[in-house]
């Protein structure tokens, strides 16, 4: 279907389905974008704060840094 | 294209999105929470390390470097033959390994001991995701035993002591003794900011290492067994550096410094005078090595026994 015969009230409709669509697209891209940013950060966090987890235990500035009777 | 089509086009694409989007903001806004919340504490370390640092450099003399303000050693002293010494410790000595725990999904990683750092949904299928993408399964299934340090007999001759960070994160434990023989072990207590462990031996009791009375002189002769590199039951000796505060890596305490040459899987081997008395343990360092005196090493894995925390 071409546009050159359609009328205002159906090109008005297009116009607004295909920006919808095309937001729609951009919305898509950007959770992509977040998820794959989420999982760049996590692997970040899981390296420096294993460190970070690793340097508070040995300081005694954890919870968890003394313990008895644990079955190894 | 029709209107129509265009329409569900667009509204397929508007769902789709909207399910999509909720989550990934949930998931990046954990995540930079839990980034900033290691900044946090990252932060903390360092004030803490600094504090210490000054705290050492202002209670720091020659007069206390040379030990003068601890318990030191008067008997006579005389030339070391450390292959003299060297038969009456071995008995007591003994090389650990482990087999570390399974990475799994992350679930042993410290960064969860992070005060501030949380876990919901997002971080466990991000950890599942990990693990699956580095094929941690399969890595879980090739742990071998690997040795990673050393430790001696103390007290009743089945309990050990070692350095914790030996056996920190370890899922089993096993020992060496002198003879050769391995003997399954069980961690009983540990204190990472002290750096002792507790392990309990099956089978006969061994050989107790005898305990020095008092810490020995600033430039009196040391030496240690341990098993660096995984060189199990290896001897080096050296001198007492220096007595001092130190909190660089563990709780700020006084250390003994030694000058004997250590290596990763040195640590938890006992050291000894030139009468094979222990006066100390080996924890960390590189060049120069900081030990544990032997009084604390005693008394932490006294408190761990009774289940108790040494302060």
């Amino acid at each position: 279907m071409t546009e050159d015969n359609v009328t205002g009230d159906t090109r008005r409709e297009l116009r607004k389905y295909r920006i919808t669509f095309a937001l729609a697209v951009a919305g898509l891209a950007l959770a992509g974008w977040m998820f794959q940013t989420a999982y760049q950060q996590h692997v970040d966090v899981l390296n420096i704060g294993d460190k970070a987890g690793e340097q508070l235990q040995m300081r005694g500035m954890t919870r968890n840094d003394q313990g008895a009777s644990h079955d190894r | 294209m029709t209107v129509d089509t265009w329409r569900k086009a667009a509204m397929a694409a508007y769902a789709v999105a909207g399910l999509a989007l909720a989550p990934a903001a949930y998931t990046l806004a954990t995540t930079a929470a839990n980034s900033n919340a290691i900044a946090a504490q990252q932060t903390k370390i360092e004030r803490a390390d600094h504090k210490a640092a000054i705290t050492a450099d202002d209670t720091l003399s020659a007069y206390g470097a040379a030990g003068r303000i601890d318990n030191v050693d008067t008997r006579p002293y005389g030339p070391v033959d450390w292959s003299e010494v060297a038969p009456q410790v071995a008995p007591s000595v003994v090389n650990i390994s482990v087999i570390q725990q399974p990475k799994g999904q992350g679930e042993h990683n410290r960064v969860w001991l992070v005060p501030g750092v949380q876990t919901n949904l997002a971080t466990n299928v991000l950890n599942r995701y990990r693990a699956w993408r580095h094929g941690w399964t399969t890595d879980d299934q090739a742990r071998e035993w690997a040795t990673l340090g050393a430790g001696f007999i103390s007290g009743d001759g089945n309990t050990v002591l070692t350095a914790a960070h030996v056996v920190n994160g370890a899922e089993l434990v096993r020992v060496k003794m002198s003879a050769g023989d391995w003997r399954a072990a069980r961690v009983i207590g540990y204190d990472y900011a002290q750096d002792v462990a507790v392990l309990l031996i099956a089978g006969e009791p061994g050989q107790p290492m005898p305990i020095a009375p008092a810490m020995p002189r600033q430039g009196q002769a040391v030496a240690t067994i341990g098993a660096p590199a995984g060189w199990g039951f290896s001897l080096s000796a050296g001198v007492v550096s220096r007595y001092g505060d130190d909190g660089g890596l563990l709780k700020p305490a006084r250390f003994m410094q030694i000058d004997a040459p250590v290596t990763g899987g040195s640590s938890g081997g006992v050291v000894f005078n030139a009468r094979g008395e222990a006066v100390g343990m080996v924890s960390y360092g590189n060049r120069f090595t900081q030990t544990v005196p032997i009084g604390r090493v005693l008394a932490v894995a006294d408190a761990l026994r009774r289940g108790r925390h040494y302060e």
